[in-house]
């Protein structure tokens, strides 16, 4: 029960700073129509031919690039602001279970980075579809959601980078740029060298974008849903991780900023 | 009988020049730190800048691992019972900070609340009684953005309490505020000693902490140099009293003792003495003898911070 209340107060607290800020939630929301629109145009220009799924495959690939890349940086940021505020210090001065509490924040953070990529993602369907796709589009948003929880467990394993480098940007930066180039969000990630193919496979992106893809624009495959599981694994390693950063660093050496 | 107690506290850390720099320096930021406070009564803790008194109360309350020595809050080991020791504490580390600044005050307090296991109404109740307390009854619909740093500080106070802790730790909670602002404060730390709560306050302005404490600690360079009642600390230095009598009229100035000219026009008697009272009558009885009207009797006692001066620069 105390558990519970823990996480609802963050849960809340959260979503009513995102709410309150409306700014980046639009940003969000707004930024993968357009920048896919540009990579579209840029795709037909060059080689002559109009095909509205490219756009849409872009629209979902940048949806889900944003969702994530905001959802990693939130992360880090979320330790970062909390340092410089005194508020993670406080935190940690409560008897709370910091899984709880992350859990709360990275849930907080899915939701609304959900809402931006609903808003995207339907009117891409739309256009691209008309009604018919809409419920398709709906089951994506519902499976991206399940599928952004190995991406909690890399924001935690950023998170615990950030309190050890202090520097959120150039870590936040870093991994979006790596996650970004490899995740197969603008493009298919067999183009890639080997090397790097195998990062985005290894990643969880690559096969949230492919799920949401496949939800909308083909029919989902069973295959994709033991991978999906396996990635799990990045939850359970990121709270590990995090635990051990919080009681063999962050408690060794503070949080304050 | 006590509510902290600490013994050897040693923390030590490790600053490196850059992140790939092979160069290391390690401070010891405290070393062999101990310390009784004793349960419902106000213990400050003073030294200068670095001295450990932060690390000291982060330590006190379990967001710091000690590297040696070993600390008791209410009874529960800092490091081994850390969620019990979390459970009784309030604490107040920088009077402007540790709030989320598109929430309200009364929405900050609710959240603080929350985490120590309140359920939404009744955390709810606390904060808008709090809020009272502190005198942000009217404020407390206003995001914390929009706080004065008084009212910020009135606010951290309250979160301090939310969970109506044993012990408080209060790490400089009047700094930065106006003189107001401040008085306030101290009043709200006066009542929280009245109502049996035991304070850990440090802060720079000795005055403060000689009027609020009942023992002080003065903490420099990791180590606690001196230690006990304001005025224990005085009488163990040695340092002088000032008795200071005003001569009414004309009086003859053949006296033993040195005359100055007072501010009312009068001649005044100052003497440093370390035995003020002996000093006083002796000073009484002469003018007495000699027929000598006496306006004023003062005697001015050393300031904490002649203590702190005294230790600190040795």
């Amino acid at each position: 029960m105390k558990t519970f209340s823990q996480f609802t107060a963050v849960f809340e607290a959260e979503l009513k700073s995102y709410l309150r800020e409306v700014g980046a939630l639009v940003f969000v929301a707004v930024f993968p129509l357009f920048f896919s629109t540009l990579t579209y145009g840029m795709g037909t220009v060059l080689t002559g031919e109009a095909a509205p799924e490219r756009w849409l495959y872009q629209v979902i690939g940048f949806g889900v690039m944003t969702v994530s890349i905001v959802l990693t940086s939130s992360t880090a940021w979320y330790f970062r602001r909390g340092m410089s505020s005194g508020r993670l210090e406080y935190v940690m001065a409560a008897p709370v279970s910091p899984v709880a509490i992350l859990a709360a924040h990275s849930l907080a953070n899915v939701l609304t980075s959900l809402l931006a990529f609903l808003f995207a993602g339907f009117v891409g369907t739309y256009i691209v579809y008309g009604l018919s796709k809409l419920p398709g589009f709906l089951l994506a948003a519902a499976v991206t959601f399940f599928a952004l929880l190995p991406v909690v467990g890399v924001n935690l394993v950023v998170g615990v980078v950030t309190i050890v480098a202090k520097e959120p940007e150039p870590v936040a930066n870093t991994v979006a740029a790596v996650v970004a180039a490899t995740s197969g969000f603008a493009y298919p990630i067999t183009l890639l060298p080997p090397v790097l193919q195998l990062i985005g496979m290894v990643l969880p992106f690559h096969h949230v974008v492919e799920t949401a893809r496949a939800a909308v624009m083909t029919s989902l495959s069973p295959t994709q849903l033991p991978i999906l599981l396996l990635m799990m694994l990045y939850l359970v390693a990121g709270l590990a991780v995090y635990r051990y950063g919080e009681n063999h660093y962050a408690r060794k050496v503070g949080v304050s900023w | 009988m006590h509510s902290v107690v600490c013994e050897g506290l040693v923390k030590t850390y490790e600053t490196r020049g850059g992140f790939f720099s092979q160069r290391k320096q390690v401070v010891k930021a405290v070393d062999g730190v101990s310390l009784r406070v004793r349960r419902g009564s106000v213990f400050g803790l003073v030294g200068p800048n670095g001295a450990g008194k932060t690390t000291t109360i982060k330590i006190l309350t379990t967001l710091l691992i000690p590297d040696a020595g070993q600390a008791w809050v209410n009874g529960f080991d800092v490091v081994k019972e850390a969620d019990r020791v979390r459970e009784v504490i309030g604490l107040v580390l920088a009077p402007d900070k540790g709030f989320y600044p598109r929430l309200t005050g009364f929405e900050n307090l609710v959240y603080y609340g929350r985490l120590y296991g309140f359920s939404k109404g009744e955390a709810g109740r606390r904060a808008a009684e709090l809020l009272e307390t502190v005198g942000l009854g009217g404020d407390g619909y206003r995001f914390y953005e929009e706080y004065s740093l008084g009212m910020k500080a009135k606010l951290s106070i309250a979160k301090a309490l939310i969970n109506d802790p044993e012990t408080v730790f209060l790490d400089e909670p009047t700094i930065g505020l106006d003189p107001l602002s401040a008085k306030k404060i101290r009043a709200l730390i006066s009542d929280l000693a009245r109502q049996g709560k035991t304070v850990l306050l440090t802060s720079h302005n000795m005055w403060e902490v000689e009027t609020l404490s009942e023992e002080v600690a003065l903490i420099n360079k990791g180590k606690v140099a001196a230690f006990g009642t304001p005025r224990e600390l005085k009488e163990r230095l040695n340092l002088s009293y000032i008795v200071e009598v005003e001569i009414i009229g004309n009086s003859p100035l053949d006296i033993s003792y040195p005359v100055e000219n007072g501010e009312r026009g009068n001649k005044v008697i100052k003497m440093l003495s370390y035995s003020p009272s002996d000093t006083l009558v002796e000073i009484l009885d002469e003018l007495r003898s000699r027929d000598i009207r006496i306006g004023y009797v003062k005697v001015h006692e050393p300031s904490l911070e002649e203590v702190f001066a005294q230790v600190v620069t040795g």
